[in-house]
């Protein structure tokens, strides 16, 4: 039963995949395939779900002595992730279905699309480390050709930087992997209990740790992320870096943290440094961008920060904020990612400078968009605030004041970019550079925003569902709350139902201060600008008032040149801050061209070094 | 089946005179020939595995007096390694070598080398094994040259240069073993020695051997020969170089040379090491800097080949398992690689990746390929390249060689980089204008590289079948606890 059940969650979305690949190219076939696979997916990981803990196990590998069970484990959380992540690619491969009408590869795409989701539930469901090693590294390799598919020079450079930072981290797990099993003998997650005390299990955790962190995209192994929404189609950004690998890195940061190694408060304060720089270095870099897709890619990062402060705080409240923001952001991030793949169709650009006045021509996008935005923004009622404070709740219950102060500005600036984002897009005039006549997109694409703004607003308002019904279960405590009921976690108190009501009564009376003094007659006055006198060029006196347009990143220029941030942006946009292209840059320097300045090609030289190779082994077998 | 092993070694070395003469009247001939004796050699190399082990004693003459041809487990793997190879890159050939002048004498040198390494495989004599190792070499100086440009040109002449300083120090060192013991004879030589132990003639001989079979596979620093001439040969003789011509006369003869015949001393293991690890970085991170796609793949071999020899050097049967199975991946992939390479040169004109871009629009199978075989060779699961550079890494661990562990680990990172660097530039991206009308490969290629890439991923998940049916016996005939087991089997006590 349970074996059967394991199987089909793998191997339909696998068979599917490959079905995609070699059925001749028959218009919708493959499209059909792909929904049809990972709504199925979807129905059965909700069959999944409620046996709990369900164990399988298929056959034993025997590699290098090792014994290796192909074991699979219904993990309450892991069940859990199963279904969000067949949720994600039932509705993306019905966003694409419209939005990738008519690109190249289309049979590759939905192929790897429903290979990466196999692959993912077989890294959330299996229970031995080292199938978990290979479902990731599968992973990595299916996001490389992913990416590619952008088919321009920038998604060969994100395919590559991900290719390569994805694959030294998955490096690094091999590792953690063969030091775990030949110190350990075993590799089960479900009974590997490791003290981390001294040199060895730190190391083991750190190459752990580096796995889920690059996967995840927490700094410093983060740069693949905005490298590849330069290129990359929006669909696989929405469904990859968005979603699927938060949810991935984000639960094997979980198991490690929580289940296999007991840390100690040092790795905890490790944790928190990476989660809070993570947060404010992210932000800050995403206030900056001028393009949609980098902008909200910086914000995938800085969202991660938030995740791994929660889980860094080892205390309940932290721990389940940072996995109730797990959830929330893959759902707010891919529906940012889709509504900017919604403007990127009908405005054929997602350069924040050229789009403008959409709201009128796209509301629903419109809509969907300004919940996500707020949800991200971390603005109550909605999702993002919830989980957010229970991070919060996290990190004043272990005195982490610091960190506190960090993530709630951090949270400030993240609505500042958004702020910018929604005004750029929707308000205002719109540009003579746009397509004549937009509309809004069709309904297949706007079905997926929809359900992930209604999830948006659910798990905002009645946020004690998730928490207590999903979450919580997840994490093995069982518990009997209505979902109205206020969140009661760590030292606080939010009743996220009451705070709907009082906001949505507060609105209501600011409508009616507004109806009753809008009366008196209007007073036009020469605008200002973000706070500035508006550039005299531009001014509405010398022009036709109708002819301004407000770009709304004016004003974020300003902070680009804010003192000292104005050199760390310099070097920011200059890679100073890339790990990728310090590596690059040392490895190319140190030792690749001084060795092939070595190799001349003249035969002499080649000549001396065989005769010093002799003489040195001559001289090393000799001697006694 | 003795006569099926005698066979491999008689079959190309007869067609390769038979061609020559038949082509002065009948042109096609070579191509029809090639391909039949590429077939037999490949269907006896398959019905030859898990036979008993095979002594062919030449003229009836018993070992030590008489030549002999000797096919045990390990013996068995290798013809697999060379003829499976061996026989896809003819396939290749008949319509890759179109391109060049003269297909009859082409196929007559790639038969030789073929003739030479199944020899080197099947020897059970020093001798012999020294002059099959020229035929395969000299055959091979001629076929990198075979374009007869200058850069073809000098990059053989580098080659037979160097080789033969390597078959030089071999030949030394079979006449210093000879000197010490009276014989040729692999299996008497070990008997001899076992006896009297390793005084400093054998000593030296054997530090001869390494350095002539390091030279052969082409371990840093005796390496330089390697990256002028893989670029320079044709896509095909490219293949078969990486592919075979290096482990057959390096890795298969040091492994045989140090583990059979001299008995083992943990200095030489210790040497092979290092040589190994350091091959392995060197390769690496010079790869990593190549804009030519064939001259990357070179050096690739050289990192590779250090994997190779790492695992052969530990003296474990895990170790030898891995290294054995690496050679058999990496023959796959690597000759996989380099006829994408001859496919992708031959429909651009150019070996210079800043040129590419966006190939797999134009040319899909090629790139399929290209990617299969470089996801295997970067140890992506679940392809074959994964599943051996694993085993050889936990050999490491399991040995107590913790550096060279952590360095096969690196290493295994350096192979993922230049392979991204190779797929995004070559096959991703915006295709260059003036490639818009580049064409796929005709069938006979295509069809070549479409089955190795199948068996990249064959052997990958078929490893548990592998190992025990293939993989363990060969490692076993290497290392058996005795030290007597390839001594009876060749002289029968």
């Amino acid at each position: 039963m349970a074996n059967q059940m394991f199987s089909n969650i793998l191997v339909v979305p696998a068979i599917a995949g490959a079905l995609c690949l070699i059925l001749p190219r028959v218009k919708w076939i493959k499209e059909i395939i792909a929904f049809l696979a990972a709504a199925y997916t979807f129905y059965l990981s909700f069959a999944l779900y409620p046996l709990g803990e369900v164990r399988a196990s298929f056959f034993t590998l025997n590699l290098g002595g090792f014994e290796l069970p192909f074991a699979f484990r219904g993990y309450p959380l892991s069940s859990l992730l199963v279904i969000f992540a067949s949720f994600f690619v039932t509705i993306i491969v019905l966003y694409s279905w419209s939005f990738m009408a008519g690109k190249r590869g289309l049979h590759i795409y939905y192929a790897f699309s429903l290979w990466t989701l196999a692959a993912a539930n077989g890294v959330l469901l299996s229970d031995n480390l080292f199938f978990l090693l290979i479902f990731w590294e599968i992973l990595t390799a299916l996001l490389f050709f992913l990416i590619g598919l952008g088919g321009n020079n920038k998604a060969r450079a994100g395919m590559g930087k991900a290719f390569v930072i994805l694959g030294f981290t998955d490096a690094c797990m091999l590792l953690g992997v063969v030091l775990v099993a030949l110190k350990y003998g075993n590799l089960s997650l479900s009974t590997l209990k490791i003290p981390v005390s001294d040199t060895t299990s730190t190391v083991m955790y750190l190459l752990f740790l580096a796995a889920a962190m690059a996967k995840a995209g927490a700094m410093p192994l983060h740069s693949w992320i905005p490298t590849a929404a330069e290129g990359a189609p929006t669909p696989v950004l929405a469904l990859l870096p968005a979603s699927l690998d938060k949810l991935l890195g984000i639960y094997l940061l979980a198991r490690i943290s929580l289940d296999i190694f007991q840390l100690n408060g040092g790795l905890r304060t490790v944790l928190l440094v990476i989660g809070g720089v993570t947060v404010l270095a992210a932000v800050g870099m995403a206030m900056v961008q001028h393009e949609l897709k980098k902008l909200l890619s910086f914000h995938a990062i800085s969202q991660v920060g938030y995740m791994v402060l929660g889980i860094g705080t080892g205390v309940t409240a932290g721990i389940v904020g940072g996995l109730f923001h797990m959830i929330n952001h893959a759902i707010y991030k891919s529906g940012l990612f889709l509504s900017a793949g919604s403007v990127e169709k009908r405005a054929e650009t997602t350069e924040l400078d050229q789009v403008g006045g959409l709201a009128r021509y796209m509301p629903f996008t419109f809509i969907t968009m300004t919940i996500f935005a707020f949800s991200i923004s971390g603005i109550p009622p909605f999702n993002g605030f919830a989980s957010k404070w229970l991070v919060y709740q996290g990190l004043v219950e272990t005195h982490q004041t610091v960190w506190l102060v960090v993530a709630v500005f951090g949270s400030a600036l993240t609505l500042a970019s958004f702020i910018k984002v929604l005004a750029s897009i929707f308000t205002g005039k719109k540009p003579e550079g746009l397509p004549g006549k937009i509309t809004d997109v069709p309904i297949s694409m706007k079905i997926p925003s929809l359900l992930l703004a209604v999830l948006c607003i659910f798990f905002g308002v009645f946020a004690s569902y998730p928490v207590y019904k999903l979450i919580l279960p997840a994490l093995g405590y069982s518990t009997n709350i209505s979902i109205t009921a206020p969140l009661m976690l760590g030292m606080g108190f939010y009743s996220s139902t009451l705070a709907t009501v009082l906001i949505i009564v507060g609105i209501f009376i600011g409508l009616l201060i507004y109806a009753i003094l809008r009366t008196g007659k209007m007073k036009v006055v020469e605008p200002f600008f973000y706070g500035e006198k508006f550039p005299y060029s531009y001014s509405p006196l010398t022009k036709e008032p109708d002819s301004v347009r407000f770009p709304g990143t004016e004003y974020y220029k300003t902070v680009e040149k804010l003192g000292i941030l104005k050199g760390v942006y310099r070097d920011a946009k200059r890679g100073v801050f890339d790990l990728y292209n310090y590596l690059g840059f040392l490895g190319q320097s140190l030792f690749v061209r001084p060795m092939k300045l070595m190799h001349t090609g003249v035969l002499s030289t080649y000549l001396s070094w065989c005769i010093i190779g002799v003489v040195a082994i001559l001289i090393t077998v000799l001697t006694p | 089946m003795e006569n099926l092993a005698l066979g491999t070694i008689a079959a190309p070395l007869g067609s390769a005179i038979l061609i020559l003469i038949v082509t002065k009247w009948w042109k096609r001939f070579a191509d029809i020939w090639a391909t039949v004796v590429g077939g037999f050699t490949l269907v006896a190399s398959i019905l030859l595995i898990g036979s008993e082990p095979i002594v062919y004693r030449m003229g009836g003459w018993a070992p030590p007096w008489g030549i002999c041809l000797v096919l045990d487990p390990l013996s068995e793997l290798m013809l697999l390694v060379i003829n499976l190879l061996g026989f896809f890159v003819t396939v290749y050939s008949l319509s890759y070598m179109e391109w060049y002048t003269n297909k009859p004498k082409f196929f007559a040198l790639f038969l030789l080398m073929m003739a030479g390494m199944n020899g080197v495989v099947l020897t059970g004599d020093m001798f012999n094994l020294f002059v099959f190792l020229e035929i395969a070499s000299l055959a091979s100086y001629g076929l990198v040259g075979f374009g007869v440009e200058a850069e073809e040109l000098e990059a053989s002449f580098k080659y037979l240069i160097l080789g033969s300083i390597a078959s030089t120090l071999i030949l030394f060192g079979v006449a210093i073993i000879y000197s010490v013991t009276g014989s040729v004879n692999m299996a008497d030589i070990s008997v001899f020695l076992k006896g009297t132990g390793n005084n400093a003639a054998v000593l030296f001989a054997a530090v001869l051997f390494l350095a002539g079979f390091a030279t052969k596979a082409a371990l840093v620093p005796f390496h330089a020969w390697l990256p002028d001439a893989h670029p320079s040969a044709p896509a095909p003789v490219s293949a078969m170089l990486s592919g075979v011509l290096v482990k057959a006369l390096g890795v298969y003869a040091m492994a045989r040379v140090f583990y059979n015949v001299i008995p083992v001393d943990p200095i030489f293991l210790k040497v092979i090491m290092v040589l190994g690890v350091i091959s392995m970085l060197v390769g690496g991170l010079l790869a990593i800097g190549q804009w030519d796609i064939k001259r990357m793949l070179a050096y690739s071999t050289i990192s590779q080949i250090g994997y190779i020899f790492l695992g052969l050097s530990l003296g474990t049967a895990l170790g030898l398992v891995g290294a054995i199975f690496h050679l058999l991946n990496h023959s796959t992939y690597k000759g996989l690689l380099f006829l994408c390479s001859g496919s992708i040169e031959k429909a651009t004109g150019s070996r210079d990746m800043r040129e590419f871009g966006g190939l797999s629009k134009r040319m899909p199978v090629t790139s399929i390929a290209t990617s299969i075989g470089a996801l295997s060779i970067s140890g992506i699961p679940p392809f074959a390249g994964f599943w051996s550079k694993l085993i050889i890494i936990i050999a490491c661990f399991r040995a107590g060689e913790i550096v060279p562990g952590i360095i096969a680990v690196g290493v295994a990172f350096i192979t993922i980089s230049y392979y991204v660097k190779l797929q995004k530039y070559t096959l991703f991206g915006k295709l260059p204008d003036k490639l818009a009308k580049v064409k796929e490969s005709p069938f006979a290629m295509s069809s070549a590289m479409i089955i190795l890439a199948v068996l990249c991923l064959a052997l990958g998940l078929g490893y548990p079948l592998l190992n025990s049916s293939i993989l363990s016996p060969a490692a076993n005939s290497l290392l058996d606890t005795t030290g007597w087991g390839y001594i009876t089997n060749v002289l029968g006590f």
